[in-house]
């Protein structure tokens, strides 16, 4: 596996390999890989003695090694490929299929369900054998024949392995380097692995058994076989599911600990503003205080990652925010929410996303004519910073500093900012609403100050389309993802990126900080969702489950759970700190592009493409956790996907839904282009 | 290549799944660039590889699809693919429309439908592209408190039909009725009613739709006087209106759809104004009266009907409804003017446009219909008088409209006939104010209100009569309109008079006093003499004309031509008189011979029309006398259109004027003395043969109606109108409506015809109508022809001959339009009537200057014909054909 890595990152593009990753999160498994990696470095030096020497202290059989005896070190294409090289009867392939299948259909129900996941990837491999070994019409006879059989989310990937009829094809095409660059994983309980070994090693059908050792991953656990309904909910993936031990590192999902803010300021200021309901709400306020106060035995250390410091502006920032939350309205099962829909009008361009600062004062909108437009969504217009003569005479001790350095001359409802090339494909707002981050078809990331209205730097880092981008919750770091697979970090001072969190199979479609900033999250076209921590860069977990891309990830606002949603049309709750796949929501008929937990969590709003916003009650899903479930066995965890959980649609005449933000209050916003039929799209 | 080969014969499933470019395209696409020796080997492969490349092309570009949050794929999203696989991207290609993709004929061949673009025009910067308009954010609840604003079923179908087709929820309810229209409409009904009205609905639908009259009548009688079904009106009203355009081909299913809306526009328990209902019935209503239906293409569908009855509802739901605020009324009369004015439209919009304003009243018509007149005259003559076979269909619907319009106009002189009466009633103290309140009384239908409002009206008319200027400029307008509306309609409107006169006489009574007044004025002996001079100064006029027609002559021979059309037109007119007319007939052919042969020897015509003109005076004088005797069977209403008679006589003879004299007399003593009438009455009875002096009279009196009393005068004569229901259309609201909901034919029969057979009983006219009858027949069979034949040859002359007229005016020293001449007339009038008391006075004054309103002369001639008929005395007409004729000459 080790010595495969290399080949499948070689083969992406421009791609730094983040060896410390796979490392740590495969522990004892990549334990097993490195050795075999240094046993075969002995091999093929001839170093026979220390190598029988440690064969002897590591326990491992010759026969381990023997699979792996593909020259490790060649990234070469051709030589990956040659793991398919097979001199076998073409013929055989069909025949031993069908044996194959009609084995799995003999076996007890029990085992059929977790036996048939087999059948997917041993097709796969079966196929591309045949290619491989230019039986050019023998493949083409098998695919017709038994691709049909195969699952529904597999045959996007299908149509695009039945374009590949000749060995040439097979270089460069992604989903092929996939497929033979790594293995495909299956859990399956004891039983039912045995069940498959007995039955090969009767048969002794030697494609079958090649094509098993080599290409699939059976990750056995012990315990009853799943159910049919389990299965299907996390299997999808390009490369089957996750395997159990990727999810075992812990992650810190806790929020950091709130920084010591000057409690007088706020309370001078709330006496003064209320005073007959102060008291009210210092009783609210107190065990809110302490409780944060308190250490979070699931929080990072505050120093875990350097955090910029936090500034005047910050503190102020936090305590209305904070004095907004107390007026927050509860939205959730019993309390319906009130929308306000902002419709973009005359975006003959093509909206391609939308934003809403934090604190809902803006909404920034990229299109596909490569221009961003800020709006205030806020009597409030904006306004250019004066040049810097005139800024010198401005008393920088005053109070309203801020407020003075602004050119009044230059308010208007909203602001283009022109300097990308391509359709802009994220543009985020910084916490604070100081900068502007943006993303786009031209590779490039820019980031954009809100006071000048101008472009300040240009990240050139991905060589491809820009798909994302987000600005941590603490500023100063963001990070980025694109059709080059990685995501990388950055802070805004480096022209380089900090990390590169590389893993992905396929594009990485979405990104989002974690609310405590140590994390990122990723969603990407090859179906799985991953967590990387920044401080290592490690993938500390990997979520499958979904059925095609992801097009939206959204943490709950205390960091444990992760909603995630995209083509497949469903929104998937997890549980970040297990790695499990809590619910499984479905409703929506079109892709969907937003996702948007209220404020205290209890509800998340969905919109897409079918023009709708949905409310799901995230707080019912909490409610019936099953935590006696052993998270370590599939099969006693069960997924939740009670139709009741759809709390509410609310349709728009035409509009797709783009963006969806809960306000401090809990009012949500919701926005997206009209669609104005047919003609006005580019 | 085997193994290609092999795919294909074993595999086609995948080839037809798969787009896949053969090697017979490589080869053409070489061919193209000019490789002709590929071998089948290497096309195969290129082919294979191709079709790889475009497959994964094609699947990159489907990403950039996904990420820009779009359902459709552009070329803009593929070219981006090639570009990542760096190849070229294609340009040209990235249009902003959607790309439509047209097949040839036989559709073989697909091709993209690019519209041409013109660099020169480009390059002229001639192209101004359209503003796109600023993107902008705008903000709406879409909830609140989770109560979804968009699809509140507070809000009807509009909304729904704002988002297009129905969301994919709605889908799944499917209707019960097998009609998608109202399918849908079915739908959205369920989800906002409740299931009994939900059943409700279903049946009152399927009943209009079916074809069970006996359900249709109890749907309809329900539908009128349900109160509970105020919920479905928006449903029901959206279902009419797309019911109506749905069966746009079927007449009988319009009419079933309008007798719903009747149905719902008479039941009091709704209240239709909001939600737009009222707006979208008024337009459904408009669209079966205005449209140029599919039903009209075929002549056998009688369309016409449904477009009298549209209009008939239509003006009751404005009626009803119409409001300042609302401005369906004036929205109703925009979408007629444009129809009307739009003269590429068939003659059947336009018909529904006149019946649309006739219905509306006399204020709309005058606005807009007397208007556009003479814009619209020549179109439809055009039509008319175009005899080709294929322009049957179009003459048929042409001949429609104008009976149309002659109904309309009918209706506007019969309005001013009203405003007369009522000017009538004001002068005679003996037609009180409580008289009409009784009538009022006695038909249940007038309000309270109306009886009041008529007795307002009634006071002001006195003040006005008080400052009497302003009661001049009526008669006036009355006349000028009388006149310019004989110019297009000519005889067939005379026709119509003198039953117009009938129907205002039913209140005839109210007339008799009056009369009275003029038999006064009549009686003097002095009345006589002056007539005597008037004749020997007409005498003198006679010649002077002559004079001035030989100048003429010798100027315009353009006339010639003129003339001979003119005697075409009346040879079909004669013709369609039949016998009536024959008489008249030889003796126009002699006039025109002898006008031809006047021609060639200026100098004997002379010496012919001088003896001729004689002649006429003489047996004029005689006939006033005999005509007059039998004006005493006539009755009162004989004078509404001997007026008109008269003041032409008066132009052309000098023996008529007596009576000009009486009636001017008439209007003094109308204004200034109401007493001395009743006074005179006695006499009336005595000398009232000349019955011409009565009309003089009325034709006075509107001339002192102030254009402000106008719209007050009207309701007095509704009174009048259901005092007599003799009139049908005269009131809008009673009981012309019923007989229209039967049959909106009749109606407008009745309307243009067939007022004698109501009222001839009452009146004297039944003799006429006796004799009549052959006319009367034709008009009924076939009106729209007779009118037409009748009057085209009037209209040509009034057309073609203006220099005669002005000429002939300005000989006689008066001004040339017949308001300028009616102006000192009037003003003499007034100062005489100031001057002397006596009316003896008056006449010898105004007799020389009241002679120049000719406008009626033509009526005149016609409507004494009939009378004439009427009373069996032939020689009368003759000669009055003879007189018609020689003026007419004179003036060439």
């Amino acid at each position: 596996m080790a010595g495969q890595t290399p080949g499948m990152f070689g083969s992406s593009r421009n791609v730094a390999v983040n060896s410390t990753l796979q490392n740590e999160a495969k522990s004892d498994f990549s334990d097993k890989q490195t050795l075999l990696a240094v046993l075969q470095f002995l091999k093929k030096n001839n170093l026979k003695g220390t190598e029988d020497l440690l064969k002897r202290e590591a326990g491992i059989k010759d026969d381990d090694v023997i699979p792996q005896t593909a020259p490790p070190s060649e990234t070469d294409v051709s030589h990956a490929l040659a793991a398919y090289k097979s001199a076998d009867d073409p013929s055989l392939y069909m025949d031993h299929y069908t044996d194959l299948k009609n084995f799995i259909e003999s076996c007890l129900d029990v085992h059929k369900v977790e036996l048939s996941m087999v059948l997917y990837p041993v097709f796969v491999h079966m196929y591309l054998e045949l290619v491989y070994n230019e039986h050019e019409r023998h493949a083409i006879i098998f695919f017709q024949k038994f691709s049909i059989e195969q699952e529904d989310y597999y045959q996007d990937d299908l149509n695009q392995l039945s374009t590949v009829t000749k060995k040439e094809h097979m270089k460069g095409n992604q989903l092929m380097e996939n497929f033979k660059g790594s293995r495909f994983v299956i859990k399956m309980s004891r039983d039912s692995y045995n069940h498959l070994k007995r039955h090969l090693q009767e048969k002794k059908m030697k494609p079958l058994l090649n094509i098993i050792q080599e290409h699939l991953f059976i990750d056995v656990f012990d315990g009853v076989p799943r159910s049919k309904q389990q299965i299907q909910a996390t299997s999808g993936a390009v490369l089957g599911e996750n395997e159990r031990d990727a999810n075992k590192a812990k992650v810190f999902y806790g929020l950091l600990k709130e920084p010591e803010i000057n409690m007088p300021v706020e309370e001078e200021e709330e006496s003064v503003e209320v005073t007959d309901k102060s008291k009210k709400k210092k009783v609210k306020k107190d065990p809110l205080l302490t409780k944060k106060a308190k250490n979070d035995p699931h929080a990072p250390q505050l120093n875990r990652i350097p955090l910029p410091e936090m500034k005047d502006n910050d503190k102020l920032e936090k305590i209305t925010a904070y004095r907004e939350a107390l007026r927050r309205v509860k939205v959730g099962r019993d309390h319906p929410p009130t929308i306000c829909f902002y419709t973009m009008l005359n975006s003959y361009k093509g909206v391609t996303s939308l934003d809403i600062a934090e604190d809902s004062s803006l909404m920034a909108a990229g299109f596909a004519d490569s221009t961003i437009r800020v709006f205030s969504m806020t009597p409030q217009p904006l306004r250019c910073m004066k040049i810097a003569s005139s800024l010198e005479g401005i008393d920088k001790e005053a109070d309203d500093v801020l407020e003075r350095m602004m050119d009044d001359r230059t308010a208007s409802d909203s602001k283009l900012l022109l300097g990308h090339s391509g359709p802009v494909y994220a543009a985020r707002f910084s916490r604070d609403r100081k900068y502007l981050i943006s993303s786009s078809e031209d590779g490039t990331v820019r980031l954009w100050s809100l006071f000048t209205w101008t472009n300040l730097v240009c990240y050139k880092g991905h060589n491809h389309p820009v798909w994302d981008v987000e600005f941590s919750p603490y500023g100063h770091y963001f990070v980025s993802v694109g059709q080059d697979r990685v995501a990388r970090l950055w802070s805004t001072d480096h022209h380089q990126p900090l990390r590169m969190f590389a893993g992905h199979l396929s594009d990485v479609d979405c990104v989002k900080f974690h609310p405590n900033s140590n994390y990122v999250v990723t969603g990407s076209s090859d179906r799985t969702i991953r967590l990387w921590d920044i401080l290592n860069g490690n993938c500390v977990r990997l979520l499958t489950g979904h059925k095609g891309s992801v097009q939206v990830l959204a943490f709950t606002p205390d960091g444990r759970f992760l909603a995630s949603a995209g083509v497949d049309c469903m929104v998937l709750l997890w549980d970040i700190a297990s790695g499990t796949l809590l619910a499984q929501m479905k409703g929506h008929t079109e892709t969907v592009y937003s996702l948007c937990f209220g404020r205290d969590g209890a509800a998340l709003a969905s919109g897409g493409l079918d023009c709708s916003v949905k409310l799901w009650d995230i707080a019912r899903v909490i409610q019936e956790i099953d935590t006696e479930a052993d998270i370590s066995i599939p099969s006693s965890v069960n997924v939740n996907d009670n139709p009741k959980l759809l709390l509410e649609s609310y349709s728009t005449k035409a509009t797709p839904v783009l963006a969806l933000h809960f306000t401090r209050r809990n009012l949500l916003i919701a926005s997206g282009p009209a669609q104005i039929p047919e003609s006005t799209k580019t | 290549m085997t193994e290609k080969e092999e795919k294909r014969t074993l595999a086609p499933p995948d080839e037809r799944r798969y787009a896949i470019i053969t090697k017979e395209t490589i080869r053409l696409i070489a061919e193209a660039a000019g490789h002709t020796d590929i071998t089948d080997e290497a096309a195969a492969v290129l082919g294979e590889d191709v079709s790889y490349r475009l497959r994964e092309s094609t699947h990159y570009s489907t990403l950039y699809m996904k990420h820009a949050k779009r359902k459709k794929l552009t070329t803009e999203d593929f070219n981006k693919a090639l570009k990542q696989s760096d190849v070229q991207p294609i340009h040209g290609y990235n249009f902003p429309e959607p790309l439509t993709f047209r097949p040839t004929n036989p559709p073989d061949i697909y091709f993209l439908d690019e519209a041409e673009v013109s660099l020169s025009s480009l390059a002229l910067n001639e192209y101004v592209p359209q503003n796109p308009g600023e993107t902008s954010i705008k903000s709406h609840w879409l909830a609140v408190e989770g109560v979804s604003k968009s699809t509140s079923s507070s809000q009807p179908p509009l909304p729904q039909q704002a988002m297009g087709t129905a969301k994919p929820y709605r889908r799944d309810l499917n209707g019960v009725l097998h009609k998608p229209e109202y399918a849908t409409r079915v739908k959205s009904v369920k989800q906002e009613i409740t299931e009994p009205l939900q059943k409700y609905y279903d049946i009152i639908t399927n009943v209009t739709l079916g074809s069970d009259t006996e359900a249709l009548k109890m749907g309809m009688r329900d539908l009128s006087t349900n109160a509970q079904i105020v919920p479905l009106v928006p449903h029901l009203v959206t279902f009419i209106c797309t019911e109506v355009r749905a069966s746009s081909y079927d007449v009988s299913q319009m009419t079933k759809v309008l007798h719903m809306v009747k149905a719902l526009v008479s039941n009091p328990y709704l209240y239709l104004e909001p939600h737009s209902c009222l707006s979208q019935l008024v337009q459904g209503v408009t669209y079966c009266l205005l449209e140029p239906l599919a039903a009209s293409i075929n002549p056998r569908n009688d369309h016409w009907v449904l477009r009298d009855y549209a209009a008939f509802l239509l003006a009751q739901i404005l009626n009803i409804w119409s409001s300042p605020i609302n401005h369906i009324m004036m929205n109703t009369v925009r979408s007629m003017k444009e129809v009307l004015y739009d003269h590429t439209k068939p003659f059947c919009c336009h018909y529904g446009a006149v019946m649309g304003l006739l219905n509306l009243g006399s204020k709309t018509l005058e606005d807009i219909l007397i208007t556009h007149l003479p814009h619209y005259w020549p179109h439809l003559m055009a039509a008319i008088e175009d005899t080709s076979y294929s322009n049957m269909a179009t003459k048929a619907d042409a001949h429609k409209v104008y009976g149309a319009m002659l109904q309309s106009v009918e209706f506007l002189l019969l309005e001013e006939i009203k405003k007369n009466k009522k000017l009538v009633d004001e002068i005679n103290p003996a037609l009180p104010v409580e008289k009409v309140e009784k009538v009022d009384d006695q038909s249940n239908t007038v309000k309270v209100e109306e009886s009041i409002t008529v007795k307002g009206i009634k006071k002001e008319p006195m003040e006005v009569t008080a400052g009497s200027s302003s009661n001049k400029d009526l008669p006036k307008s009355f006349a000028t309109f009388y006149n310019d509306m004989y110019e297009y309609f000519g005889d067939s409107l005379a026709m119509k008079l003198p039953l117009l006169s009938e129907i205002c006489d039913v209140k005839g009574k109210v007339f008799l006093p009056k009369k009275d007044d003029k038999l006064v004025s009549l009686s003097d002996p002095e009345a006589m003499k002056s007539g005597e001079e008037l004749w020997e100064e007409f005498m003198e006029q006679v010649k002077i004309q002559q004079k001035l027609d030989r100048e003429r002559m010798e100027r315009e021979r353009m006339q010639r031509q003129i003339d001979y059309e003119k005697r075409e037109r009346e040879r079909r007119l004669q013709e369609e008189h039949h016998r009536l007319m024959e008489a008249g007939k030889k003796r126009l052919e002699e006039i025109r011979q002898a006008e031809i042969a006047r021609e060639k020897e200026e100098m004997e015509r002379l010496e012919h029309e001088q003896r001729r003109n004689k002649k006429i005076a003489e047996q004029r004088i005689s006939k006033m006398l005999q005509s007059d005797d039998e004006d005493d069977f006539e009755d009162e209403f004989v004078p509404y259109h001997k007026p008109k008679r008269f003041r032409q006589r008066s132009m052309v003879q000098y023996s008529e004027l007596p009576e000009d004299a009486d009636v001017e007399m008439r209007s003094d003593i109308s204004d200034e003395e109401q007493g001395s009438s009743a006074s005179a009455a006695s006499n009336v009875d005595l000398a009232v043969k000349p019955g011409q002096g009565i009309k003089l009279k009325i034709i006075t009196r509107p001339g002192k109606h102030h254009p402000n009393i106008k719209v007050k005068t009207l309701e007095p004569t509704h009174k009048e109108a259901k005092k007599t229901s003799h009139h049908p259309h005269k009131t809008k609201s009673s009981p012309h409506n019923v007989e229209a909901k039967h049959s909106p034919h009749h109606q407008r029969e009745a309307k243009s015809s067939p007022h004698l057979y109501k009222e001839s009983k009452s009146s004297p006219l039944a003799y006429r109508e006796s004799k009549d009858s052959p006319h009367q027949r034709e008009s009924k069979s076939s009106p729209h022809i007779y009118r037409e034949s009748k009057d085209s040859p009037h209209y040509r002359e009034s057309k073609h001959s203006p220099h005669s007229h002005s000429a002939y005016k300005e000989a006689k020293s008066s001004p040339h339009s017949h308001r300028d001449v009616k102006d000192p007339k009037h003003s003499k009038r007034k100062k005489s009537g100031q001057k002397s008391d006596r009316k003896d006075e008056f006449e010898f004054e105004s007799d020389p200057e009241d002679v120049p309103p000719f406008s009626f002369k033509s009526h005149h001639y016609s409507s004494e014909g009939e009378s004439s008929d009427g009373t069996g005395q032939r020689k009368p007409l003759t000669l009055k054909l003879k007189v018609k004729d020689s003026r007419e000459i004179s003036p060439d």
